[in-house]
């Protein structure tokens, strides 16, 4: 192939200068650009202050909507530039791969996960979500990655691609609340029964509590004590560490009020159990 | 009385079939527009016939002669009309049968109970249910119907405040003698979650809502005497005689207000007094040329409450135990909530005309104002807690 007629086939490939519009691009991107803004400072207020029934629903909507209005832009775009035929198609094609195998695999692999996670909606904006050692709530779905805000108020932005190694634990999986565990040891020597009623008791009149949704004490004997996990609902999800405290205050109360005593596991015996679950 | 009376007593249906009467779609999209405007802080909407600074509210004293109570008459009725035959004949339906109406009903089961001279099986104090031991076991011995007018007052969200509710509830229902139970809503919905009620007690009626047209009956017949006298209510929009409608329809303002009370008569009736209101006399009568001279009450939309921004979770909480408990005293009202901040807080609801205080001293009680619930309704659903069934 001499220079020439490499240089037609770019001619080809591209079109004429004179021919692009670069003022009907700009206002493309611009007028994209302004509306992901929009969708992205308004969304997430409108979440904040209408109901929240439809919370979840409304923030879940803002990263389905910037991925339509990229790809529309995008298949926009590409017409104005370049003279799509089928063998330019494959041209830039190849050279694309290429770019993307060297230079950005991870970037667009992180791309293309996020193009799944919307799809299959592991996570939502509004979810509460562990991926690997990071709990926290999905504050925002980008495309190349996901900010969690943690229980201690950090940020962790989380690529995508760890979707594809590691496993996504979602607490709530687009529901308004989720299932919290209080947990207490207590030593052996009780009336479980009725340990087991009081604790029922607690979160039964807990003012957290979603009581439309089941209340369950589970109890199994360990070597360093009896474990009781008093599960509930409260009606939002972000009340869980309140509704946890609030129910491990009075557990504790309802214990002493059986006539039982919680017991403090040792470190090696703590060590065992993770071991164990 | 023919069947198309309005004021005809109806017969009470089962608590799950209540169906509240629908606002008029475009009362629902002035509502969202006014929401959207608030959101984004537009301009005002136009101006209505009469200002209303130039409206002042009508003294209680007036309302009790032009609106008497009690809020919950036209559906005592329905209650002595519903009951009459199981009264007569307990054995021929079923042994228990349990009412449970929304918040601002209370008395009515009182009166209805005076009214038959029926026995009554009252609640011990409330800070006894909390005690160990607790109060002494109900005792239904007895013939003849027993009543059981405040169900709700049987417990307390704690957890040593559910014992005397459940042994109540298995008194009942291991009992052969005919009980009539009377329920806060709210109450229900959270008793029979907590204490089973719903498993153990049958399902329970309540009122039929009170849609525009039965509204607009019961206050016309409050207002007779008023408007014989040449008095005239007149919309303040657009200067309409509200009680003056061309065909059978029961005029717009009813029609809203049934939808905006949910067709609990109560709440229509605190929202229909809040609405009655007098122009100045020394105002500026340019605006209302052709009616300045009547004597006319002006009805203007009753005020919307909102619940405060500031601290609204606890604000919410608080809301919720209270029409849960069916009204509370403050310091029970402080045991079953979590917050440190109750002391604080119900100040700002009373403030804001959301919760009032009835009693004195020791018998001080908080409760959900009547015109007020729709406002708290809507802002506890909003905010995802659970509600009654109605």
């Amino acid at each position: 192939m001499n220079g020439d007629e490499a240089g037609q086939k770019a001619a080809k490939l591209i079109n004429d200068l004179q021919d692009i519009s670069f003022v009907k691009i700009a206002l493309i991107v611009l007028g994209t650009w302004a509306i992901i803004f929009f969708v992205r400072r308004t969304f997430p207020r409108l979440a904040q202050t209408g109901p929240s029934q439809v919370r979840l629903y409304v923030l879940g909507a803002v990263p389905l909507i910037r991925l339509f209005l990229l790809v529309g832009a995008i298949l926009w775009i590409i017409p104005i530039v370049f003279n799509i035929t089928f063998q330019n198609f494959l041209v830039i094609a190849g050279a694309a791969s290429v770019a993307i195998g060297f230079a950005f695999k991870d970037y667009v692999s992180s791309l293309i996960a996020g193009v799944v996670a919307i799809v299959e909606k592991p996570y939502r904006p509004g979810d509460w979500v562990k991926v690997g050692e990071d709990y926290g709530e999905v504050q925002s779905v980008g495309l190349r990655s996901i900010r969690l805000r943690t229980p201690a108020d950090d940020i962790v932005t989380a690529p995508h691609i760890r979707l594809w190694k590691e496993n996504v634990v979602n607490g709530n999986d687009g529901a308004r609340t989720l299932l919290c565990v209080a947990e207490f040891w207590v030593a052996p020597d009780h009336d479980a029964k009725a340990l087991r009623a009081a604790l029922r008791n607690v979160a039964m009149t807990s003012a957290y509590l979603d009581f439309e949704r089941p209340v369950i004490v589970i109890l199994s004997e360990t070597p360093y004590g009896t474990h009781y996990r008093l599960k509930a609902y409260p009606f939002d999800m972000r009340d869980q560490f309140v509704f946890v405290s609030d129910l491990t205050v009075r557990g504790k109360a309802a214990i002493a009020s059986v006539g039982a005593s919680q017991v403090v596991v040792p470190a090696a015996a703590e060590r065992q159990r993770r071991s164990d679950t | 009385m023919p069947e198309h009376d309005p004021l005809a007593p109806r017969a009470f249906r089962t608590f799950n079939t209540f169906s509240e009467p629908s606002m008029p779609a475009d009362e629902t999209l002035q509502r969202l527009l006014t929401r959207a405007r608030d959101l984004f802080a537009r301009a005002e909407p136009d101006g209505p016939l009469v200002d209303e600074t130039r409206l002042d509210r009508t003294t209680t004293e007036r309302l009790d002669e032009i609106v008497p109570p009690p809020p919950w008459q036209p559906v005592l009725r329905d209650l002595a009309h519903s009951y009459a035959e199981w009264l007569a004949q307990p054995e021929a339906g079923s042994r228990v049968q349990v009412v449970a109406l929304p918040p601002g009903g209370r008395d009515l089961i009182d009166a209805w109970t005076r009214a038959q001279a029926l026995p009554v099986l009252e609640a011990p104090d409330r800070a006894l249910l909390v005690d160990d031991p607790g109060p002494p076991a109900p005792d239904l011995s007895g013939e003849g119907v027993l009543v059981i007018p405040h169900l709700e007052e049987w417990f307390l969200r704690d957890a040593a405040g559910l014992d005397t509710i459940r042994a109540l509830l298995a008194a009942i229902a291991g009992s052969e003698r005919p009980v009539f139970v009377g329920c806060d809503s709210w109450a229900w919905a959270y008793l029979s979650k907590a204490a089973d009620a719903a498993m153990l007690l049958p399902k329970p009626y309540t009122f039929q809502a009170y849609d525009g047209a039965h509204l607009q009956a019961w206050f016309g017949a409050l207002t007779k005497a008023t408007r014989a006298q040449g008095i005239r209510f007149r919309r303040v929009e657009n200067g309409d005689d509200v009680f003056e409608t061309e065909d059978d329809a029961p005029h717009d303002v009813f029609v809203r207000l049934a939808a905006r009370s949910f067709g609990i008569p109560w709440v229509a009736w605190a929202l229909w007094r809040a609405s009655i209101s007098d122009l100045h006399p020394n105002g500026d009568d340019e605006s209302v040329p052709d009616i300045h001279d009547d004597d006319t009450f002006w009805i203007a939309p009753a005020p919307e409450h909102e619940v405060p921004d500031a601290n609204r979770q606890s604000a919410l909480l608080t809301i919720h135990a209270l029409l849960v408990h069916g009204g509370l005293s403050p310091h029970l009202l402080s045991r079953v909530l979590p917050l440190p901040d109750t002391d604080r807080v119900v100040p700002a609801l009373v403030a804001a005309g959301l919760v009032e205080r009835s009693g004195e001293g020791d018998r001080t009680r908080l409760s959900v104002v009547p015109r007020a619930y729709p406002a708290v309704r809507a802002a506890l659903g909003d905010a995802g807690l659970p509600r009654d069934g109605i």
